[in-house]
């Protein structure tokens, strides 16, 4: 009975490996024959292949990892895991033809304002003038790239997580969600995906998470969702200042008005040519705020950041991962894409909002990392900390602040999961997070180890990793902006180097001969981490090396940005053309 | 918009039989359901004679007429065919009739079939249906047992039970009808007391028979309170249609209201004496009390209608009362102060008062009246149609706010019925295998059966709100309505390049953000509930997988479905929606 | 332009490369016997490449001596980074590049850099391969050893201030890696920490600086901020607040006065990275750096403009040459007073430097540069001397090591390595009469001392006269009153240095063997001789560089060597050492000079001899050019010995023996202000911040059971509630109405 149940299961797994293979096989080199084509004559690799396959595929997955009797899941375990990471290559395939010119020829160094690449418009629900609008930018692009680059070294890293039946899967949907919040045009998309990012990640804690998940994760849904609800306000406000056009009324648009960012784009633009603050200043800076809310909980940035280091510590391996990389990014591509794009006046008006929150979150921050004595909460307020220097390039109006400031997203989009995959890592082996609860890693971990310290070395910006190029490009801009307000910033430099060079030295060295094991381990043998967390780590530090060594791969496309931008609508705010 | 045709009610000429067609099914089904399980091989003897003639009706019944599911099959059957007709006499192309008592000089306005009642026909019908299928096997038949009196009893049981489903059916296609506040007020009547019935129907558990009479008096109150506010508006008015006739040349309510200069005492209190009568319908605060005991007291699918249906009634009745009779040409209804501060109330008390109830069905009971906060606040807003120089709401002008925020409510109440219920209707499953007075049943529901447990976190994502799914289409629907209000003709004094600030918004603006607070805090009960099922472990005697109760499964199954679908694509709804609110305004 | 020059972007490329290489086969490799033995764990990769580095570099020098013109720029080798900044209105581009740029003090460094690299990589083959705590991780000790190397010529061959800081803080990572290479030990890690905090210190000024510096100039290429017109462009005031701060960070890593408490410290590490990069290489960044601000200083434009700033440079100097020396004299570790040494060595350059800098600023050019020349050959002098002198005491310590581990368990194996026994290795008062046990290294140690001395014709001597003539020179001419003070400080610092190197030389190789160890020591180890000897050879041969003019060469650009005027060259070098004249006030400057080499030559060795001199055991017989020095000073102590005791025991020894308690200092303000306010910071957000989430989640709980206290759950309330409920409505609806 036994034997044929297995037999069944056996052959259940090979028809599933083979046929969801041949699926995705399919879906790589069919779909561009049967793709849609858009006026520029690029094909719509972001709906399906970036979007909706990943989430189908993970939902799938996961309902048939659902129906399979309890003792044979794990026996079907391998095989989906397989599978989560084949569309995840997929992804990152894809991702990467785009940038490097292989699916299509794009020049994505060259960036206008409101212009965007691989551009689709499907309509969605025409009613009330919600459309389906993709496309890309230098600013969304390097997100994306970031996002299907983390997903596979993602589930690499934990691929020996338990029920990873369930674990990959939704780590796929995850990244598709979050592709959608990056890829986004049309304001309800964009807030849809938005919110269903929360999903996956609730999950994740809840499901994988340490011993206070159940409150962590509770606290992090409710309190991202608190924020963005306040700018779902503002986005319904914008939809409704918009002048209702006939042209749409008769498309069926009830309202006669839509959601569509470009739009809006536009009318900020031809106000702003005008001279004339679009909205009116006031309302501008009210929806400003609004929307700077929602941004600013998600980013996180002091004083709305105390979800994030529950999150950070309840959350598993790649929970963190993904929290900190990609969705911590989703605020600063919030800020970029709304905020400096549709209410420049309003920024203008708030430089100096977003100097002092980014100022606080940077020094605070690092101060408070400083103090703390739990490695992950550590981390997390590390991420705090550095997430104020995109505040500050923001706040400096400048080309250049902008650039490092979103290369700043992009380098520790790289960096920080490589500091989470080496608490988990830490935390899985060792059964403690607690600084200076052992001493000596590098004796019994020296993986571990090593890429615990070059982590580290590359969060506190040391040159030729891709930390350094945003800290430099931003301090230039900022001294030009702010002068010497720059000692500020200079000081946490110190600190960080301090705080983690402390916990370097307690950790990682000292210890004698033999270091000394953390009490929690119980006396058992320090084992190194495993081959699949070496390899995800390795790829990491590899790629932080890559960017700090060959940052205009990235830097150029975020400097086109930033061009676009200031040359499309911010120069005549800040009063150009002298 | 199709033509509107004013012919009198079961005249010759006019076919209103095809108007009526659902009610006219429904009745049939009624009667059905009264004949078909009586018959029997009963005989009559002829006198003096050994002569029997089977008079077929009594007597020993026949095997098939006694069957226990016999009820629910006819029950669901007639449904079913009501919707059928309720959905193919939809679409643009619609005739809407206008049916009058009698003809000449006696003629009242008694009855409008148009979008707008048919919209809500097909709410309850789907409503009433699903849970008709839910009870097929929350009130478990059992076949040849205990021997035929007991089947006899059951078979009883049964038929009461769809009875009354069906006799509340009928009368909320009335009142979604109704031209005449006094034949809504009969059309309520029928329902609420055979809904007070369903409450109480669970004989066995005193909580059951508690809440049904608890909520039995206070609705029994409240109803006489709308009843006298009614017959003071007879005393004023001389009749009680809401629209004039021009046939006869009687002033219809509306439009008496509307010429009347100045606020005169009389109706203004009548107003508020109705006022009263529905919002204790759609239990908002402080009406509301015993809406939590009732909905705990019944099981769970009962609650369900009382959490949609019933509530949805509620609102038809706030919708004529407050847009047709109290609507002001300038746009600043004497109600809606009042009204917001009605509905700031009922969502943050639902919503408190939900944070900390440890009973799901106690909880869902207050989430439904925070829902109905929700909605309140809209209606609220929708007093200051004509604000801002957008007049024009009468007209159906895309622009106008007012369609806007009757679509959206409208919307809502439809949806509600797949989350809603469908909450109500996991619960059911669960009470198929014990009381469900906690949180205990609950735990762990995701490893006894993940499609259930994924279903109730669709359906709790749904109510908090969370996209993509129809619970936030509505609420996203309804502050799109609230803030387009407030927002009045900002957008044309924009395009003629003058600023625009908050503080120029609407008051009403702020009901808005309230309800996005309100759903804000909503999340920590919706969310415990979810991780409740995927963190905790199943409690003791509760380790065995779900019973297959197919036909709840179903319902719950359709439910999931549709929250999902209207979320993602209700499109079509909308419009259907939009085209009710045309009607009404 | 030369062939060489197409490869020079190797010279620091190759390290790069082969640092992951190493690191890599280490760990896979480790432990085999090829790997150990073979290949060196890697040493003899790292030597090869550090070889060719050398060879290309040497190829690069000489095809660049060749020519005539000065300064040669490869043009940038590409946009590392383009941007925008917003100017009045428009958006202009900029970008950083990199390239390479040589001119003769580029050149001089690289030279030093690379030859000094390849040494020590040799020694490092004797010295770390053969003890056995080193075992299966020497990789580690190799690939971050090339790592560092890279940086340092990456620095060196830099064309812009970016890329010099980049390279800068590689180096600095560098530093701190293996400082920290025996991480196990406590003490190690805390150094390694300490030395890249103090250093990071000084960094974030320089980065600061360099901020403002590109703000200024829109650029930070060597080419665009030297030009003259550039230069005339932009406001004195700011340029001098960025020269100030790129000088704060100099100071940071020259560890110079404030900034000086890691390096003592920074000794934790093994002797070669000492030798190379806490002597020789790294440590000279910050004069680089400075030498780097010449043109700012000799701009016609900025004229007068810094002098205050050269004064502060020269200040610096003075204090931390001073304040070394008087420590070094209290040091009984080995390496320690070579550490302080160090210190003050460089301090010397600084003062010069500033010396240089204040007459380029006030207009007198050809000192200027006299005194740039002598700055800059003092750092190669000290470079070679140092370097040397390091491995010198290396290779004691390390035979005194094998000797212990002869003496304490009677066989040669090595298990159980020193930590566990409390024998000091380092500590001189172990030591004694090895002049005749390690010939090499004595005589090396006797050279390097020497130099850094100045004793006459010795390398050093040529440069140190230059500076200390510099400086009163400075002080002399019309308001340079200022100087006065460094010109003194280094006046007496170079007795003391007289004294304390001395007093090493003779505490380790004269007098008996104060321990049985010391007499067991034996001079065995492979490879080490090799860069001993070699840089005994460079050093004697100071003179010859002389000879070469080096002072004008490095100097002013255009200079070129001629190998015909060697003799006329040392000559001018003689006549201007010892007889300076022909300069206003050159009486003076004559007298200083004398006193000079007086007091380093005679008052502070004879002192040291009176002190620690003595004849060597019985049968002991020195080498003959050592012999003399030993039984000099043998007879000197008989003759004059006197009691220091008093001194010894006194306050000022005892704070001495504290480091004048900087450490302490910066030790107390990091624990009673930096920590405890990071503490409350982390309590206000636990409590404060985090709390009023948390009081709003309690909060909202709590009205919700008194919103449910209200529902009794007696259906008379209800009524009631009904009641009120429809008096509300009528009277909100009055209200309105």
């Amino acid at each position: 009975m036994a034997d044929n149940t297995n037999m069944t299961m056996r052959d259940r797994e090979f028809a599933l490996v083979a046929g969801l293979l041949a699926i995705s096989a399919v879906l790589m080199y069919v779909f561009p024959s049967i793709a849609v084509e858009n006026s520029a004559g690029q094909i719509d690799w972001i709906t399906l292949p970036l979007v909706a396959f990943p989430i189908i595929a993970g939902a799938v997955l996961m309902a048939f990892a659902s129906m399979q009797p309890y003792r044979l899941k794990d026996r079907i375990g391998q095989p989906i895991k397989l599978i989560s990471v084949v569309f995840a290559l997929m992804m990152l395939g894809i991702s990467s033809g785009l940038l490097f010119g292989w699916l299509e020829s794009i020049d994505w160094d060259i960036s206008r304002y409101n212009r965007y690449e691989l551009e689709f418009e499907y309509s969605w629900m025409q009613t009330i003038g919600v459309s389906w609008h993709v496309g890309l930018d230098g600013l969304s692009f390097s997100m994306v790239w970031l996002t299907t680059v983390l997903i596979p070294i993602v589930m690499i890293t934990t691929w020996e997580e338990k029920m990873g039946w369930y674990h990959h899967p939704l780590i796929l949907m995850m990244g598709g969600a979050l592709i959608g919040v990056f890829v986004a045009l049309d304001f309800f998309m964009f807030y849809v995906f938005w919110e269903l990012t929360l999903i996956p990640m609730f999950f994740l804690i809840l499901k994988w998470g340490g011993e206070d998940r159940r409150y962590a994760a509770q606290k992090f849904f409710i309190y991202t969702f608190t924020g963005s609800v306040v700018m779902l306000l503002g986005i319904v406000t914008l939809y409704f200042l918009q002048p209702s056009s006939q042209a749409l009324i008769d498309q069926g648009v009830l309202t006669g008005r839509t959601f569509d960012m470009t739009q809006m784009a536009i009318g900020a633009q031809e106000s702003a040519n005008a001279d004339i603050a679009w909205l009116g200043i006031n309302m501008q800076k009210a929806l400003f705020l609004m929307f700077l809310l929602g941004f600013l909980v998600k980013l996180p940035a002091v004083p709305f950041h105390t979800w994030l280091p529950d999150a950070h510590v309840q959350a598993p391996t790649a929970g963190s991962m993904l929290l900190a990389g990609v969705m911590l990014k989703m605020g600063g591509y919030g800020l970029f894409r709304v905020c400096t794009t549709l209410f420049p006046e309003a920024l203008l008006e708030y430089q100096w909002l977003l100097l002092t929150i980014g100022m606080v979150s940077l020094v605070y921050g690092s101060f408070v990392c400083l103090g703390q004595t739990n490695l992950k909460r550590l981390v997390a307020f590390s991420s705090v900390s550095h997430m104020g220097i995109i505040l500050l390039g923001i706040a400096t109006m400048e080309p250049l602040g902008f650039a490092g400031a979103i290369f700043m997203m992009f380098a520790h989009g790289i960096i920080s999961p490589l500091l989470f995959a080496v608490a988990g890592a830490f935390k899985h082996h060792y059964h403690t997070l607690e600084i200076g609860s052992m001493r000596g890693m590098a004796k019994h971990s020296p993986w571990l180890a090593t890429f615990m310290m070059f982590g580290w070395m590359a969060s506190l910006g040391l040159p030729l990793l891709a930390g350094f190029v945003a800290e430099i490009t931003v301090l230039i801009a900022f001294w030009k902006a702010f002068g010497w307000w720059v000692i500020l910033p200079g000081v946490t430099l110190i600190v960080t180097a301090a705080y983690y060079l402390w916990s370097m030295q307690k950790t990682i060295f000292e210890g004698g001969d033999d270091g000394e094991m953390p009490e929690s381990l119980g006396g058992a043998p320090a084992p190194d981490i495993s081959l699949w967390e070496v390899s995800g780590m390795m790829l990491l530090a590899m790629l932080t090396v890559l960017f700090g060594v060959l940052p205009w791969i990235f830097f150029d496309m975020m400097t086109g940005y930033a061009y676009g931008l200031f040359d499309g609508i911010l120069l005549n705010v800040i009063g150009g053309g002298a | 918009m199709a033509e509107m045709m004013q012919v009198q009610l079961f005249s010759e000429g006019g076919d209103t039989w095809l108007a009526l067609a659902p009610e006219v099914t429904l009745l049939s089904g009624l009667i059905l359901l009264f004949i078909v399980p009586n018959i029997g091989d009963a005989k009559w003897r002829i006198p003096l004679t050994q002569v029997r003639i089977p008079v077929l009706f009594g007597g020993r019944r026949f095997a098939a007429t006694s069957d226990p599911r016999l009820p629910a099959m006819l029950a669901i059957a007639t449904l079913l065919l009501a919707l059928w007709q309720a959905l193919i006499s939809q679409g643009a192309d619609a005739k809407t009739w206008l049916l009058t008592s009698g003809s000449g000089a006696e003629a009242n306005i008694l009855l409008k079939v148009d979008a707008f009642s048919r919209i809500f026909e097909i709410m309850f019908y789907s409503a009433l249906l699903l849970a008709a299928v839910a009870s097929v096997d929350r009130l478990p038949a059992r076949r040849s047992a205990g021997g035929e009196i007991q089947q006899l009893i059951d078979n009883r049981r049964q038929v009461d039970f769809y009875l009354l489903l069906l006799m509340t059916a009928f009368g909320m296609s009335i009142v979604s009808m109704s031209m005449d506040l006094f034949v809504l007020f009969i059309g309520l009547e029928i329902a609420s007391l055979s809904i007070y019935v369903l409450v109480a129907f669970q004989k066995e558990t005193p909580e059951g028979a508690e809440g049904g009479v608890k909520y039995f008096i206070v609705g029994a109150v409240s109803s006489a309170v709308a009843l006298y506010g009614i017959s003071l508006l007879y005393l004023w008015n001389g009749n009680l249609q809401l629209m004039s006739n021009s046939a006869t040349g009687q002033i219809g309510l509306v439009e008496r209201w509307a010429e009347m200069d100045s606020l005169i005492g009389l109706p203004l209190i009548a107003f508020c004496f109705v006022l009263v009568g529905f919002a204790f319908k759609v239990s908002a605060a402080p009406f509301h009390f015993a809406a939590p005991d009732a909905y705990s007291g019944a099981s769970s699918t009962v609650a369900g209608i009382l959490a949609t249906a019933s509530k949805a009634m509620g609102f038809i009745g706030l919708i004529r009362v407050l847009v047709m009779l109290a609507a002001p040409q300038d746009g600043s209804a004497v109600w809606m102060f009042g009204l917001g501060i009605i509905a700031v109330v009922t969502m943050t008390w639902g919503n408190l008062a939900a944070l900390t109830s440890s009973n799901p069905k106690r909880m869902l009971a207050y989430s439904s009246i925070a829902h109905a906060g929700y909605m309140l606040a809209a209606l609220a807003a929708l007093g200051a149609w004509a604000w801002g120089g957008e007049s024009d709401v009468i007209s159906s002008s895309p622009t106008g706010a007012g369609q806007w925020i009757l679509t959206a409510i409208i919307f809502h109440l439809v949806v509600l019925v797949t989350f809603k219920l469908g909450a109500f209707l996991v619960l059911a499953l669960l009470e198929t295998e014990g009381e469900v007075s906690d949180t205990t049943p609950l735990a762990g529901l995701a490893r006894r059966d993940p499609i259930i447990a994924v279903s109730m976190f669709i359906f709790m994502l749904s109510l908090a709100g969370v996209p993509p799914l129809a619970g936030f289409m509505s609420k996203f629907l309804l502050i799109a309505g609230v803030v387009k209000m407030s927002a009045g003709d900002a957008f044309a004094t924009i395009a003629a390049g003058e600023g625009w600030s908050l503080g120029q918004m609407h008051w009403t603006f702020w009901l808005a953000a309230a309800v996005f607070l309100n759903s804000a805090l909503s999340l920590f009960y919706y969310l415990r509930i979810g991780v409740i099922m995927f963190f905790e472990v199943p409690s003791e005697g509760r380790r065995k997988p779900l019973n297959k109760a197919w036909f709840l499964r179903l319902s719950i199954w359709a439910c999931a479905i549709g929250t999902v679908v209207f979320g993602v694509w209700s499109d079509h709804l909308i419009s259907l929606c939009y085209n009710a609110a045309l009607a009404v305004l | 332009m030369s062939g060489a020059i197409d490869y020079a972007l190797w010279i620091p490329v190759l390290p790069i490369v082969a640092f992951p290489i190493i690191l890599f086969l280490g760990n896979v490799f480790k432990g085999t016997d090829a790997w150990r033995g073979r290949w060196k764990e890697g040493g003899t990769i790292a030597t090869v490449v550090m070889g060719t580095s050398l060879g290309l570099s040497i190829w690069l020098i000489i095809g660049y001596i060749g020519q005539v013109t000065g300064h040669e720029s490869v043009g940038q080798v590409g946009n590392w980074l383009s941007f925008h900044m917003v100017e009045n209105g428009n958006l202009v581009s900029y970008s950083f590049g990199f390239g390479m740029y040589l001119d003769h003090v580029s050149v001089m460094l690289l030279f030093v850099a690379s030859f000094l690299c390849f040494l020590i990589a040799i020694f490092s083959l004797g010295y770390m391969n053969s003890d056995p705590v080193n075992l299966d991780r020497n990789h580690r000790f190799y690939a971050e050893f090339l790592l560092f190397c890279a940086g340092m010529l990456g620095m060196v061959l830099a064309d812009n201030f970016l890329w010099l800081f980049i390279f800068w803080e590689i180096m600095g990572l560098c530093s701190y890696l293996l400082i920290g290479f025996y991480y196990e030990r406590p003490s190690a890690s805390y150094a390694a920490k300490k030395a890249f905090l103090t250093t990071r210190v000084g960094d974030v000024f320089l980065l600061i600086g360099l901020l403002i510096l590109w703000n200024l100039f829109g650029s930070l290429d060597f080419s665009v901020v030297w030009a003259e017109d550039n230069i005339a462009a932009v406001d004195a005031g700011t340029l001098k607040i960025a020269l100030f701060m790129m000088f704060v960070g100099a100071v940071g890593k020259s560890a110079q006065f404030p900034l000086h408490v890691w390096l003592p410290d920074a000794m934790e590490g093994p002797t070669p990275v000492s030798a190379l990069i806490h002597a020789a290489t790294m440590v000279n960044a910050g004069l680089y750096l400075v030498a780097r601000m010449y043109p700012f200083f000799a701009s016609p434009a900025m004229s007068g403009e810094f002098t205050d700033l050269a004064i502060l440079i020269a200040w610096i100097g003075g204090i931390t040459a001073f304040m070394a020396a008087l420590i070094a004299f209290v040091q009984k570790d080995i390496k320690k007073v070579l550490a302080y040494s160090t210190m003050s060595q460089l301090a010397y350059i600084f003062t010069g430097l500033g010396a240089a800098l204040w007459f380029a600023n006030t207009g007198h050019e050809e000192i200027a540069l006299l005194a740039f020349g002598a700055s800059m050959f003092h750092l190669f002098n000290h470079a070679m001397a140092k370097g040397m002198l390091f491995m010198a005491s290396g290779s004691v310590i390390h035979e005194m090591h094998h000797a212990h581990h002869e003496v304490a368990h009677h066989d040669g194996e090595h298990e159980g390595h020193g930590d566990n026994d409390h024998f000091d290795a380092q500590d001189m008062s172990n030591m004694g009469g090895l002049a005749s046990k390690m010939p090499i290294t004595a005589t090396a140690m006797a050279v390097g001392s020497a130099s850094i001395i100045g004793i006459p014709l010795i390398g050093g001597f040529w440069s140190k006269e230059g500076i200390v003539g510099a400086a009163w020179k400075a002080c002399l001419t019309p308001g340079g009153a200022w100087m006065l003070g460094p010109a003194l400080l280094v006046l007496i610092t170079a007795g003391m240095t007289g004294f304390y190197m001395s007093r090493m030389w003779f505490m380790t190789f004269a007098g008996k063997p104060k321990t049985p160890v010391a007499n067991g020591v034996v001079e065995q180890t492979p490879f080490i001789p090799i860069p001993l000897v070699t840089l005994t050879v460079m050093t004697l041969g100071g003179i010859v560089f002389a000879g070469f003019e080096f002072v004008h060469w490095v100097a002013d650009g255009h200079a070129e060597m001629h190998f015909s005027h060697v003799l006329s060259g040392i000559g001018a070098e003689m006549s201007h050492a010892f007889l300076p004249s022909g300069e206003e006030n050159g009486g003076l400057i004559y007298l200083v000079t004398m006193l000079t080499i007086v007091i380093s030559t005679i008052v502070g060795p004879g002192t040291a001899m009176a002190l620690y001199g003595g004849r060597l055991q019985k049968g002991e017989k020195a080498k003959p050019w050592l012999a003399w020095l030993v039984s000099l000073s043998a007879r000197v102590r008989k003759n004059n010995h006197f009691d220091n005791s008093t001194w010894a025991n006194s306050g000022l020894a005892e704070s001495l023996h504290q480091r004048l308690h900087f450490d302490a200092w910066y030790d107390s303000a990091m624990l009673k202000i930096v920590v405890p306010f990071a503490n409350a910071c982390a309590w206000f957000d636990q409590h404060i911040i985090d709390g009023a989430i948390k009081g709003i989640e309690y909060g909202s709980q709590e009205g919700s059971s008194v919103i449910r206290r209200l529902t009794t759950g007696s259906g008379r309330d209800y009524i009631m509630m009904a009641a009120l409920g429809t008096l509300a409505i009528f009277l909100l609806i009055w209200g309105v109405a």
